[in-house]
Parts: structure tokens; C-alpha cells; sequence
């Protein structure tokens, strides 16, 4: 009995910490979207009127969006610089990145989105945004960056629509339907 | 060797090439052309860099700046930020921190007749800057005359050290030299960033304790600016050229302050055919023009030429000891 009881608290709680982690994850992208939409215009906005060099426009951006999104931001801006082990202190497996050696900032970006992508509740496609900016990002004039940067906004806008609408249709699905799955085998196997 | 504040804009492995062996003389420039051989050039020849680190005069075993090191040179030099760097890269150059210059080259985009950008850029010219202190002291007491220090125009070829030696004839009126020259307040402007090395207004070179640096003004406005704001004693420019340089010289020397300057140019006869520089020279402007000549070290004096009041000009005797100045009140 007493086995029983331990065994289907344990489902039950795995069960309530699966929903509630993908609940967190579908409500985080709309937040995270927004943040990185702010980020976006900051970096815009540095860019243009600052011409403020990259690495501080990344800092800038990074301390307007906070959370995830500035951790990956500030990561790029900090390989940029070379900064000794910027990837090292969060991904021990970083091998491409070199220590000390400042990277480009398509070469940044695109390991700050590989080793810190997966820790925001960003979806692929949305990554793929920002991906689409690394091989521009600081390598033409202030017009066409100020070009690639208002795209990157649009699609992000489109993106965080799109994040809501599916927050509201599939929340309650998703935090409620793994415990009522959990409930169902407690039930079956008791 | 590379001056340390250049190493961080180049790749190590390039720094590690280029430190590895040797030259027979002094590095003066890093030139990178893309998919063609690493040129270095240095104080008395030049050579290409081979992948071992020699020098070779023959381009067919150097070393070649492929798309991956161009690219990150250019990246390192722009700090990955093209686009805060449009004024430079529509002048053809920009400064790095030490004031080593980089010169681009490449495609150049055009609007309404003037270089809107370079697109892509596919040449660089690294040129490194050296302060070489002291340089400038057994000059400064013959820019003197009655104890006033008199306008100079500083003129030789590319290379021959006339930023150089602009930089430490600043340096020491500003610091002054106790019995023969007093202290001066002393004003910069460096369009160029070359003569400070300024990284965020701050000067890298030593420019003396009286210095003001107005760094990155253009030429014309800033020599008007400086004299209206800082009231200095001399001002300094480096290459003197347009019309707008020459009018803005002779508003300082109106208002009374000495002008340090420098020109591109061999002699005399070739500043007569520029013609914003004819017209200073027919104006008097300069009392005292020092001519450059290439040598192994930077800032060989050629010739010290004294206006002679007629338009001409006089050389004097360079080894003559200069006079002491009695110590008077009230020098700064």
C-alpha cells in the first residue's frame, strides 16, 4: 500500500512538473519574443544614432531585454571582445570557441545562439531570426544595418503574435493535460 | 617587434608570424591585400611574409591575406562595427588606438560625384605609429627668435617622421626646457587621431602637461574652435592642404598664436605649386620651415630655412649651439 502510494505521488508530480515546465516554456516565448524585440530596437536605435561599436551596442540591447535573452546577447557581445571563456563558464563543450581570440560577430552570434538558444523558450524558428543576422551584423554601413534590423523586428513582431495566439489556445493543455495523463495511470495501475 | 597596442587587431596567429623572425629593420607597415601575399615594410626595404615567418622578396612563396584573414583582420580593426566607422572609411583610413593608421582600400561607391563608402573593402595598410621622445630637442631653440617661438611648416615625403616629430616638438613646448625655452600652453587638433593616438579623446602619446587635444575636428574648425576656447600660445595641425586649413591658419596667427604644422611636400618650389600652401608662403605665414629627408630614422632633419623677410628664405648653420635664455618672470 504504502509502495503504491509513494509510486503514484512520484507520477503525480512528474507528471505536474512536466505540464507546469510546458506551460512555462509556451508562456515564456511571447515574453522572451517582446525582449528581443526590444533588444532589436535598442540595437537599432545604438547603431543609428550612436554608431556605438557592437559589443556595447550588445550590452545596451542585453540590459534593456533582460532574463535569457540578455545572457545570450551579453555572451555574443563578450566573444566579440574576446572576452577569456565566455562560453567556458556555461558550456565547458564549447570547443570551436577559442579562449581570448575575439570573434566575428556572425561567428558570436552563432555560438551565443547554439549553446545559450535552447536555455530560453525561443522555438527554432524564432531563433532563426536572429541567426539571419549574424553574417550582416557590424560588416556594412549604418543604412543597411538600420534595414536588416527593422526586418529582423517585423518578423519577431509576427512571431510574438503568433506565440500568443498559441499561449491562449494550448496553456491550459499544456500545464493541466500531462497531470490528468498521470492521474489516468495512477488510476489504472491502482 | 609590434607595439602592444596593436597587437589586439591582429589575428595571433598573423602577431606570431610577424614577431617570429627578425627584420633587418624597424616595422613601419602592414600591408594586406585580399588573395594576394602579406607585404611588410620596414625601416631601409621591404618583403613578404612567408608561413614560417621570413621575409621574401619573391610574392610567389609569401603567405597570401585569403578571405578568413582578411576578413578577420578587418574585423578586428573595425571592432566587428563597420558601420561606426562610415566617416573613416569614406576618408580612406581610420585610427587605431596608438595612432597606427589603417589605410582601405577596395570598391568604392559613389554619390553625387564623392566616395559615399568602400564596398568591399579589399586592401589595408597597416602603418605603425612610434613616438620617438627627444626627437624634436635639438630643433626646438632654433624655432626660437627673441625668445618667441615662430610659426614652422614641417615638410618632407610620406614616411620621413613629420607627425613624428610635430608630436615631440609638443611635447617639449609644452613641457618647456628650463634656461632655453619656456613652457608653452600648447593646442592640438588632430583630425587624424595620428598625432595623440587618442582612444576616446584621451591622448595614448605623451603630449606634455600644457597640452589640449582636440581630437577627430576637422582641421579648419578646430583650429578656429581651440583658439577661441583654450587660448593657446601654439597650435599644432598635421597636413596642411586645403584652402579652408590655410584661411583657419592665418585666423590663429592673427590672433596671435605660433602655428605648428606639417605638409606633404620636398621643398620650397613644391609647397609654391599647392595653392593653399603658395598662398600662406606669399603671406608670410611661416618664419621657419623644416625640410624632411628619408633616412632609417624618423624625422631627419634636411634643412632649417629661416624667412628672410624678402620672400626668401635662408638656411642656417644646424650645428650651431643654441643660445641659453636668461630665466625671466613670469614664463610658464
Amino acid at each position: 500500500m504504502l509502495r503504491q502510494l509513494i509510486g503514484g505521488g512520484l507520477v503525480m508530480g512528474t507528471a505536474t512538473f512536466v505540464g507546469w515546465s510546458l506551460a512555462s516554456r509556451l508562456s515564456g516565448r511571447p515574453q522572451q519574443l517582446r525582449s528581443l524585440q526590444t533588444a532589436v530596437a535598442i540595437l537599432q536605435s545604438e547603431i543609428e544614432w550612436g554608431q556605438t561599436p557592437l559589443p556595447t551596442a550588445l550590452r545596451s540591447a542585453a540590459a534593456a531585454a533582460g532574463g535569457r535573452v540578455a545572457d545570450l546577447l551579453c555572451v555574443a557581445a563578450s566573444l566579440m571582445e574576446g572576452a577569456p571563456a565566455a562560453l567556458a563558464v556555461t558550456d565547458p563543450e564549447s570547443e570551436s570557441v577559442v579562449e581570448g581570440q575575439a570573434h566575428s560577430p556572425k561567428e558570436a552570434l552563432r555560438q551565443a545562439i547554439i549553446h545559450h538558444g535552447p536555455r530560453t523558450s525561443l522555438t527554432t524558428e524564432d531563433l532563426a531570426v536572429l541567426a539571419a543576422l549574424a553574417p550582416v551584423l557590424g560588416t556594412t554601413g549604418r543604412h543597411d544595418q538600420i534595414r536588416h534590423l527593422a526586418l529582423a523586428r517585423e518578423r519577431l513582431t509576427g512571431a510574438e503574435a503568433q506565440a500568443r495566439a498559441n499561449l491562449e489556445r494550448y496553456e491550459r493543455l499544456a500545464r493541466w493535460g500531462p497531470v490528468l495523463v498521470g492521474a489516468a495511470i495512477v488510476l489504472i495501475l491502482s | 617587434m609590434l607595439p602592444a597596442a596593436l597587437r589586439p587587431f591582429l589575428p595571433p596567429r598573423l602577431a606570431a608570424l610577424i614577431e617570429g623572425r627578425p627584420l633587418p629593420g624597424a616595422l613601419t607597415e602592414i600591408r594586406l591585400r585580399l588573395g594576394r601575399p602579406i607585404q611588410l615594410i620596414w625601416v631601409g626595404g621591404d618583403g613578404f611574409l612567408c608561413a614560417d615567418g621570413r621575409a621574401t622578396l619573391d610574392p610567389s612563396a609569401a603567405l597570401s591575406a585569403d578571405d578568413a584573414l582578411f576578413g578577420e583582420v578587418l574585423h578586428l580593426v573595425t571592432r566587428g562595427s563597420l558601420y561606426a566607422w562610415e566617416d573613416e572609411v569614406r576618408s580612406g583610413y581610420l585610427t587605431l588606438p596608438g595612432g597606427h593608421r589603417v589605410g582601405l582600400t577596395g570598391r568604392a561607391l559613389t554619390e553625387n560625384g564623392e566616395i559615399r563608402t568602400l564596398q568591399p573593402i579589399t586592401g589595408l595598410n597597416i602603418r605603425i605609429a612610434r613616438a620617438v621622445p627627444e626627437i624634436a630637442r635639438p630643433l626646438l631653440p632654433h624655432l626660437l627668435d627673441g625668445g618667441r617661438l615662430r610659426s614652422t611648416l614641417i615638410i618632407g615625403p610620406p614616411g620621413t617622421g613629420k607627425t613624428t616629430l610635430l608630436r615631440d616638438c609638443c611635447r617639449l613646448l609644452s613641457l618647456g626646457l628650463p634656461g632655453l625655452i619656456p613652457a608653452h600652453r600648447v593646442g592640438i587638433v588632430d583630425e587624424r587621431s595620428e598625432i595623440g593616438g587618442a582612444v576616446a579623446g584621451v591622448p595614448t602619446h605623451d603630449l606634455g602637461p600644457r597640452t589640449d587635444l582636440l581630437d577627430g575636428a576637422p582641421k579648419a574648425l578646430g583650429l578656429i574652435n581651440l583658439v577661441r576656447s583654450m587660448s593657446p600660445q601654439v597650435v599644432a595641425v598635421d597636413e596642411l592642404g586645403k584652402h579652408a586649413d590655410a584661411e583657419a591658419v592665418q585666423e590663429a596667427l592673427h590672433a596671435g598664436v605660433a602655428v605648428l604644422a606639417t605638409a606633404h611636400g620636398w621643398d620650397v618650389a613644391d609647397l609654391r605649386r599647392r595653392p593653399a600652401l603658395s598662398t600662406l608662403m606669399q603671406d608670410g605665414a611661416f618664419e621657419r620651415l623644416i625640410t624632411l629627408v628619408a633616412d632609417k630614422r624618423p624625422g631627419r632633419i634636411g634643412e632649417i630655412l629661416v624667412a628672410s623677410g624678402d620672400g626668401g628664405w635662408r638656411s642656417i648653420d644646424t650645428t650651431t649651439a643654441p643660445r641659453r635664455l636668461q630665466p625671466a618672470a613670469g614664463d610658464d
